[in-house]
């Protein structure tokens, strides 16, 4: 099994899209700690100093784990649309080793994209902390618990992205079922079932992203709750290519 | 040394039946050619003997073995399906390494490979980039990378120039002659009678005949005779008599079938006449292809 996750590491870090998504998340994670800080202390938030803006602005990494679903999606629906599966079945004929292979890499890859968010979205803060000289009044298990909820949550997300590009197979219809189903089915869902609302992928990842506490569902629900979803997803994907005619 | 063997093979795809019932055996040590019009059935045997696809009757089997039970299939079999089956913004020697890792091989052997092909300068680039020639030669070391006993090539001499296609004929010439089993697909029939030892021909998913090269051109009506005379008339009225098929080919040309040029030169001689020209023509593997499938 080593030898297969170790290419599909290699295709993952010898393509360019890879690094646009480590793009990305730094730009959107830095862009955000920025415009947080910059406006602290006006209408909509407290001064720096404030514990809870700066809890806000620690866990701004927190949105890496829905760029990490799309990462995830594109992982699989671009072996599909490159036709790269076939020397990749011709090379690992069992398709679910294949698919264990590419679940494996995608883990390290989200955990990866988590881990930059928050390196970017941690340092940028305590670097504007430092220069305005103001006070950290955040406790360090706190950012800890952040962090390693955010690189947790990317990880999970990633895979869950995997299951839902192999299920779907077309990548534009992949990328957009991901996005309807975060910004459409699961805000109609959780307004008709209020009660469901926790345990919608979405809120999971978020829950388990800000490594929430004291809540219905924290994170140590939450991210059991999400594991289950990415790999109910990915198993569907591994049925899924292991019963399909690859023409 | 393995035998391909096709047994029986049906593959449906709803109401289309791609492939029926077809068998035929590939015997290691020859080239053997897989001809068929497009849509005949050719790219869906192949993918069924490498196990992309599940057959609805009947097997594609390595000797009884299927694809995906034989251990490290890519040590004994080198493939090539699709010449664009790669990510366009992946080198192409990054693109063998993955494979090279999938199967355990050193990333020495993905830049022998790359020799072999003569993509080495090109290695580097983004394969997205490469021409079509290219691609074929990237697909083909992907093929190589395992130095399998088995060949099986989808169109390998595709975008190829005449010199990459002398090269893959020398290739597949060297791996035949070493005991490899070497199936290979081409609409390139002129190309295809060079690099062939036999072929299997298929229309409509079904055999139409598996023969060597020599015994299928030599079947085939195109084999004739040209004569070139100054009194046509004269001997196409003696060849006739003696049971010749005689046509007029213009300017004084005879097509004549069914009599060889010693017995022909013998008649012209007897009647005679004077003859310019008496050359014997063979069918190509065209001719005879186009005779098979249609």
């Amino acid at each position: 099994m080593l030898p297969q996750i170790r290419s599909e590491l290699l295709k993952l870090t010898t393509i360019r899209t890879s690094l646009y998504f480590v793009l990305v998340t730094v730009l959107f994670v830095a862009g955000i700690v920025v415009i947080q800080a910059v406006t602290a202390g006006g209408e909509f938030s407290g001064p720096l100093g404030d514990p809870a803006t700066q809890q806000s602005l620690f866990t701004t990494a927190a949105a890496a784990p829905l760029i990490a679903i799309v990462f995830g999606c594109l992982a699989i629906t671009s072996e599909l649309r490159h036709k790269t599966i076939v020397p990749t079945l011709l090379f690992e004929a069992g398709r679910v080793k294949v698919v264990v292979a590419k679940s494996a890499a995608t883990l390290v890859a989200g955990a990866a994209l988590g881990a930059v968010a928050v390196i970017v979205g941690g340092g940028l803060t305590m670097v504007i902390l430092l220069a305005t000289s103001t006070t950290v009044a955040v406790s360090v298990g706190s950012i800890a618990a952040t962090s390693a909820g955010t690189v947790g949550a990317a990880a999970l997300g990633a895979l869950f992205g995997l299951g839902i590009g192999g299920l779907v197979r077309n990548q534009a219809l992949a990328v957009g079922t991901v996005l309807v189903l975060m910004l459409a089915v699961e805000p109609m869902v959780a307004s008709l079932l209020p009660d469901l609302a926790a345990w919608l992928p979405s809120s999971l990842v978020t829950t388990t992203a800000e490594a929430r506490t004291g809540v219905e569902v924290g994170v140590w629900l939450a991210a059991p709750a999400l594991a289950l979803y990415a790999v109910a997803v990915t198993t569907g994907a591994a049925l899924r290519l292991r019963m399909a005619d690859v023409t | 040394m393995t035998d391909l063997v096709i047994d029986h093979l049906t593959k449906r795809f709803g109401d289309t039946v791609a492939v029926d019932d077809l068998s035929f055996i590939v015997r290691p040590g020859v080239v053997t050619g897989f001809l068929g019009p497009n849509g005949s059935g050719k790219s869906t045997t192949m993918r069924a003997l490498l196990g992309l696809i599940t057959p609805s009757a009947g097997t594609a089997s390595f000797e009884g073995r299927h694809y995906h039970d034989l251990d490290d299939p890519a040590l004994q079999v080198g493939s090539m399906l699709e010449a664009d089956a790669f990510h366009p913004s992946r080198s192409g020697r990054d693109h063998l390494r993955i494979l090279a890792a999938s199967a355990r091989l050193p990333v020495r052997r993905v830049d022998e490979v790359l020799d072999i092909v003569g993509l080495s300068d090109a290695a580097t680039r983004a394969a997205g980039g490469y021409s079509l020639g290219m691609r074929q030669r990237l697909g083909l070391a992907a093929a190589l990378l395992g130095d399998p006993q088995v060949l099986i090539l989808d169109e390998p001499a595709n975008g190829l120039d005449p010199q990459g296609v002398r090269w893959l004929r020398g290739l597949l010439r060297h791996h035949a002659n070493r005991g490899a089993t070497v199936l290979v697909s081409s609409h390139l029939l002129a190309e295809m009678a060079l690099i062939a030892d036999e072929v299997v021909v298929i229309r409509e998913g079904r055999l139409v005949t598996h023969e060597r090269v020599a015994a299928i051109t030599g079947a085939a009506n195109g084999n004739a005779v040209v004569v070139r005379t100054p009194q046509p008339d004269r001997l196409a009225t003696a060849l006739a008599a003696a049971g010749a098929e005689v046509a007029p080919d213009g300017d004084g040309l005879l097509l004549i079938r069914s009599m060889d040029a010693p017995a022909i030169g013998r008649i012209a001689l007897r009647a005679g006449v004077e003859l310019h020209e008496l050359t014997p023509r063979s069918a190509s593997l065209e001719d005879a292809f186009l005779e098979l499938t249609n």
